[in-house]
């Protein structure tokens, strides 16, 4: 038999391809790839592509002052003006409510161009208060009503793509620019990092080392776009302000999680010292929980934020501010490299601000307003909390106000050369209605229910909108309605009602983003908050809940989004969220704590049973433990194989309304060096790597209605 | 617990209730299919296909190629069976065959640098068999089976016949893209094969292309037009196939370009027609429709020729069919009439969808040295339902105007055949979903197949397809041969066959007289033959206009809130959903901005496969 050529060939193929599909095939072709020796074609026959276009994602446009395409706003041929994109629809509401923007100022006008992120888009105050307005209004104190506009082109949820806006805004002919960003400035996955030192860095069994590669990724990606924007308004000699972001330091907490895998036995002592502290705290022993907060640290090298929380705490224990604000600083940047894996809510990391602080004053057009040292100032040497934030990053009106004192003062120097001091900006008239300051405060109420943040912040919120308008609690009774109903709130009733209330940031803000929740947190505070105004909405809820969810209507599903987004888990919960599939590493329920924490609607004392599918990681044998509403039920054997088991839970326990199920797991054996192997190999194949130890799986968890029992 | 009262009670029962561990007794089987297009899942349990699904239907992507997770956790759901529970999974297609065939393509001259990066990629991305491993947690046995062994067991053990001969033709599996074997009882052999690039499916889809419409999906314009056309090109494009002795046939490879390029033809193949390609979404002319009936052609000889070579080889009175091309049902129907075999029986999953039911039946009679139950295959009403009590519940809750027809069978008959005689549009949705990429009266939009003006109008409120595609009747078993040539049931509307009713049918009846249709009966659809007996006891019609049930563009609609979102995109006049009825102005005003949410919220592209060529990594 002759074979052709083609046969030959295909022959030679399918050799390569029995190899490559071994796994040191395989790796030893991607290390080779990694290592640059065999580099891709197309990115050579292109030239490695332009830094900007690997760092930033966009380039540098030919002819800037040409653009006609300004975010959501295009210049139509043989106009000057520039008019909403109707292609670009799904985008406006991320944007100002702006039609049309001229595409020069009227003659003897000044232009001011205001550039940002949700920050600057006065987020849960937008649209009826924005800081936009807030700078027009203060900045015709000085140049009179027709003397200057400010035109808003932030946008909601704005990143690295803030210099090629700024670029493409040059056309509008602006008089001086503000950029006010860096909340959303985060470093790379790591997939596109560095391969070659991310896989060392995780075979030598270093976190660590890891975060320190997303530093110097943020840190490149900060300087070019500062150098890039920054050269470009220098060149056209218009000046610009860099609004430096602040933190909601006080009353922020990221949700806790364990530290990741740690070389040797780390893990179970870093463990300890955890368990140890929080209790030590708890007493008041604070010495000793300084020093076990320390010890964490060490042990973790600085890649996990629990060491610098109680640490924090400590300080703010002994009224320490200026210790607290470094450790709480340190806590909030721990996480850089775990970004999404811990769903990390956007943050300005120190690495971005000091960038900007060195880098923005170089332009000699260009300045920033430091608003971490200028809130400093402004409370007197405390730290930032709710008096300034709604929550992570976003402001409160008070905040924006003097924030937005500021920028016209500067501004104001620049253009006309008079300096002012910021407090003679501050105007009656740039202060939100009570109604519209009352919504604000229902919204970060929601928004950090949904953070995972705590009860007392939660109810801060609620109990602020109602004592500034207690007319809003009409929209808080139908929310809680929604949400223990649990079907989208165009479909329902009571949605509708809610709609149809007079509430615009209620409206802009509140609908189409959020799929209903169990919201068992936010409902309580709700209910609570709504009590001392003499409204009691705690039957109705629960009669709604039970219509709608009780086990005796139908199974529930315990790991739905709807229930097991109230458990505080973030990182348990991330493979339930739609969306994330890029970075899912697995299709079911993992533990990285040793607590796990589920709810079902039930009836006081009805008969209940649960189908239970879950293993222990990592060759472990052990028992859990499974608790209802803190009351010990059953303990269980579990070992690496998935088993399923029928739990039938003493009714007794079981309550009326809202329950909460907790598994509680055995301590693993952090197996640290072959994890961090896999770890490696994912990232060579571009998969999320796994960093943190799982305490146990679990495939499905069921509760049901037992009625013959 | 902060507002949910618990009642403080003291009583403890005198033993703790007891935990036990919980076993399938059950022999289950996984079938998947993923990574190419028209991902799925299939549960095979103690030999019975009891569920099966495409990815697509949940993730409301198109034709979702990625792992199927979300339909993998229906079939478990269904099956009341756990992850552990799983005896084998099998996976429809060898991936280390396919790699191979990658690599080889990456070997081509003149390869465009985008290929060679996809092709280097492929081999540094984890296999299948890991990515089941570490995205479903799965540790039990893992069976491959390459892609055309998964066609022709697909058809071969789903088709009730102790033997018979078996064609698969696709585009490309792993090598192959032709196969001919033979099945016997639980045995199945390949004798013959032809390789990449060599292909029918890619013939297919190149003319698809250069008609300006969209690979893996246009391919039924192309058949749906053919009848408009005269095959005035046929030897033109018959040149493109050299066909070879026994089942061999090559491609001139010189007038197709996805060897090496993101597209499917040619210029020379541009060159050779006289006529450039047509621009997607412009004007049909004579021209086009002349193409399509010529590639239709060439096609049909193509196939005959090589059943009659396998039936040479294979003298059986049976012949199954499975692959894409299968789904060819004008050349299906030729198959049978014009060649030697007196039976034909096609998966209704043709597509690498129903690879995953093949692939599952093969690990099955591994495991079990026998055939699959329930064979023949009754129905393919095995996807998920929605509940009568859920969808109460949401209608309750909701201001939408409603009847409710619980408990009143025939009053629902009888007012659903109302609005049929009245010239309305009927979106409905009962029972089980679909398996495969027909809707078969569970997901469906249904309408009075005599009204000249129907297919426009159903264009217009939904479809918006190209107005020269007929539509489908649904025609009760029982009388279908009074108005179709057709002496067998034909559950699964894989066969065209000439209208031959007294009555007109202007809506189902193509341009030659021709229509594809699905014969139903009492044990598979109860009611939906309820309502053809009822529309045949008033009119003498026994036949329905049946489409699918989604948007231009969607995958068919799947759970209750994309059946409400398609009935609210849409301009369909009523919804029947189970016993419930919601007409088009009992839909709230609000609902049209879940619509928009529920639009948005599709996911974004690059999860959904690409068009302009066949997925061919
Ligand atoms: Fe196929």
């Amino acid at each position: 038999m002759t074979l052709s050529f083609e046969d030959l060939q295909k022959g030679f193929a399918n050799r390569l391809a029995q190899l490559a599909s071994t796994s040191d095939g395989a790796r030893a072709l991607s290390m080779f790839k990694h290592s640059g020796l065999l580099v891709q074609r197309s990115i050579e026959a292109k030239g490695r592509g332009s830094a900007l276009k690997e760092l930033l994602g966009w380039e540098l446009p030919d002819q800037p002052l040409d653009s006609d395409h300004i975010g959501i706003w295009r210049r139509p041929k043989n106009s000057v003006d520039f008019m909403r994109d109707i292609d670009k629809r799904q985008e406006w509401n991320y944007w100002a409510n702006t039609p049309r923007i001229d595409g020069k100022a009227k003659r003897g006008k000044k232009r001011i161009i205001f550039l940002g992120e949700s920050v600057a888009r006065g987020y849960c105050y937008d649209p009826q208060f924005t800081p936009a307005k807030v700078l027009e209004v203060m900045l015709r104190s000085q140049f009179g009503p027709d003397g200057i506009e400010v035109v808003d082109l932030a946008q909601l949820g704005i990143g690295f793509q803030v210099g090629e806006l700024a670029l493409s805004a040059l056309a509008l002919e602006p008089d001086a620019a503000i950029i006010f960003s860096g909340n959303n400035w985060r470093p790379d996955q790591v997939g596109s990092m560095d391969i070659s030192c991310a896989d060392s860095a995780l075979r030598q069994q270093s976190i660590p080392a890891l975060k320190k590669l997303f530093e110097r990724n943020l840190s490149e990606k900060t300087s070019l776009l500062i150098q890039t924007v920054g050269s470009a308004y220098e060149k056209k000699q218009i000046p610009m302000l860099w609004v430096i972001p602040e933190f909601n330091l006080r009353d922020w907490r990221d949700p806790i999680s364990n530290a990741p895998y740690l070389p040797a036995d780390s893990n179970s002592k870093w463990s300890f010292c955890w368990e140890r502290a929080v209790i030590c705290l708890q007493e008041g022993n604070i010495s000793e929980a300084e020093e076990l907060a320390r010890s964490m640290i060490e042990l973790d090298g600085g890649v996990s934020s629990a060491g610098f929380y109680l640490l924090a705490d400590c300080n703010m224990h002994q009224k320490n501010d200026k210790a607290s604000r470094n450790y709480l600083e340190a806590a909030r940047d721990a996480n850089i490299w775990s970004g999404s894996m811990c769903n990390l809510s956007p943050r300005p990391f120190s690495i971005s601000q000091q960038i900007m602080r060195e880098k923005a004053v170089t332009f000699e057009k260009s300045g920033i307003l430091d608003l971490p040292r200028f809130f400093e100032e402004y409370l007197n040497g405390d730290l930032p909390d709710r008096r300034l934030f709604l929550d992570y990053c976003h402001m409160t009106s008070e905040a924006i106000q003097v924030s937005m004192a500021a920028v016209a003062s500067h501004i104001t120097s620049v253009i006309t050369g008079t300096n002012l001091p910021w407090s003679n900006f501050l105007d009656q008239d740039a202060k939100p209605n009570r109604g519209v300051e009352a919504e604000a405060m229902f919204l970060a109420a929601v928004h950090n229910a949904h953070n995972c943040q705590n009860y007392e912040l939660i109810h801060h919120y609620c109990s602020t909108a109602l004592k500034l308008a207690p007319e809003l609690s009409e929209v808080m009774v139908k929310f809680a309605e929604v949400q223990a109903r649990g079907i989208s709130v165009f479909l329902s009733t009571s949605g509708e009602e809610l709609i149809e209330m007079p509430w615009p940031s209620v409206q802009r803000h509140l609908f189409g983003q959020h799929e209903p929740q169990l919201d068992q947190k936010l409902t309580g505070a709700i209910t609570a908050s709504l009590r001392t105004i003499g409204i009691d909405i705690s039957m109705s809820l629960n009669k709604i809940r039970k219509e709608a969810r009780s086990i005796s209507i139908r199974p529930t599903n315990l790991l739905e989004s709807y229930y097991i987004s109230s458990a505080d888990q973030p990182q348990e919960t991330q493979w339930t969220v739609p969306g994330t599939s890029p970075y899912r590493q697995q299709d079911y329920y993992r533990a990285f704590s040793n607590k796990s924490r589920f709810f079902f609607i039930g009836d006081a004392l009805c008969p209940t049973s649960l189908v239970l599918t879950f293993r222990l990681p990592n060759s472990l044998s052990g028992i859990i433990e499974i608790r209802v509403n803190e009351e010990y039920q059953h303990q269980i054997p579990g070992d690496c194989e998935w088993k399923t088991w029928d739990i039938l839970l003493d009714p007794s326990a079981i309550g009326e309304g809202v329950n909460e199920l907790t598994i509680h797991w055995p301590t693993p054996t952090y197996p640290t060096s072959a994890a961090l192997h896999l770890a490696a190999d994912a990232i060579q194949q571009g998969m999320p790597p796994q960093l943190y130890c799982s305490f146990g799986d679990i495939h499905s968890f069921i509760a049901e209605y037992q009625p013959g029992v | 617990m902060n507002d949910s009262q618990r009642r403080d009670v003291h009583y403890k029962p005198l033993s703790p209730p007891p935990a036990r561990l919980k076993k399938s007794k059950t022999l289950n089987i996984i079938g998947i299919s993923a990574g190419y297009h028209d991902a799925a899942c299939c549960l095979i349990r103690d030999g019975v296909l009891i569920s099966a699904a495409q990815e697509e239907r949940f993730s409301r992507v198109k034709n979702d190629k990625s792992l199927p997770r979300r339909a993998l956790r229906y079939c478990l759901e269904d099956g009341a069976i756990a992850i552990g529970d799983i005896d084998c999974i099998a996976y429809y297609e060898n991936p280390t065959l396919k790699l191979g065939r990658q690599i080889w393509m990456g070997m081509q001259p003149n390869i465009s640098d985008r290929r060679i990066d996809m092709i280097a990629g492929r081999m540094m991305s984890p296999t299948p068999q890991a990515t089941i491993r570490s995205s479903f947690g799965y540790d039990g046995p893992i069976e491959i089976f390459e892609h055309h062994a998964s066609h022709a067991a697909s058809s071969f053990y789903l088709s009730g016949f102790e033997e018979a001969a078996i064609l698969t033709v696709d585009g490309v599996g792993d090598w192959a893209t032709t196969t001919y074997g033979f099945g016997k009882n639980a045995q199945i052999e390949r004798f013959e094969q032809v390789d990449f690039p060599h292909s029918l499916g890619f013939f297919y889809s190149a003319i698809t292309a250069y008609l300006g419409f969209e690979v893996n999906e246009g391919e039924y314009k192309v058949m749906g037009l053919a009848p408009y056309g005269k095959p005035l090109y046929a030897n033109k494009l018959r040149s493109l196939i050299d066909v070879w002795p026994e089942g061999q046939y090559r491609l001139n490879m010189d007038y197709f370009a996805f060897l090496t390029q993101e597209t499917m033809f040619s210029e020379k193949l541009c060159e050779l027609m006289d006529h450039p390609a047509r621009v997607p979404e412009s004007q049909l002319d004579q021209f086009h429709m002349d193409v399509a009936k010529s590639a239709q052609l060439v096609l049909e000889q193509v196939l005959l020729e090589k059943v009659s070579y396998l039936h040479s080889r294979v003298p059986s009175e049976n012949l199954c069919m499975a692959g894409g091309v299968a789904l060819n049902v004008v050349a299906n129907s030729r198959c049978l009439r014009e060649g030697p075999f007196k039976r034909l029986f096609v998966q209704p999953a043709a597509g690498d969808a129903g690879g995953a039911v093949g692939a599952a039946a093969m690990a099955y009679v591994q495991i079990a040295g026998k055939r699959l139950e329930k064979n023949p295959l009754q129905h393919v009403y095995l996807g998920p339902r929605n509940l009568p009590s859920d969808i109460e519940r949401l209608l309750n809750a909701s201001n939408a105007a409603f009847l409710n027809f619980s408990g009143k069978e025939s009053e629902l008959i009888q007012y659903a055949i109302d609005r049929v005689q009245e010239g309305k549009v009927i979106a409905w949705s009962q029972g089980r979903m679909e398996f495969g990429p027909r809707s078969l009266g569970a997901r469906s939009i249904l309408a009075d197949p005599r009204d000249p003006e129907m297919r426009d109008r159903i264009n217009a409120l939904v479809k918006m397809r190209e107005a020269f595609r007929p539509f489908a009747p649904v025609v009760l078993e029982s009388q279908a041969h009074k108005h179709f040539d057709l002496d067998h049931p034909s559950p699964f509307m894989l066969e065209t066959c000439t209208v031959i009713s007294d009555l007109a049918l202007p809506a189902i009846t193509h341009v030659d007289g021709s229509a594809r249709v699905q014969t139903v009966n009492h044990s598979t659809n109860r009611r939906l033959s309820l309502l053809l007996e009822e529309f045949d006891r008033r009119t003498g019609c026994p036949i329905l206009l049946n489409t699918s049930l989604n948007m231009r563009g969607d995958p068919i609609a799947c759970t209750l809130y994309d059946v409400l979102m398609c009935f609210v995109q849409s301009q369909i006049d009523i919804l029947v959903v189970e016993d419930f009825v919601i007409e088009r102005a009992g839909i709230p005003t609000l609902w049209s901005l879940e619509a928009l949410k529920y639009q948005a919220a599709k996911a974004k592209p690059g999860e959904s496969i690409s068009h302009s060529i066949y997925t061919l990594l």
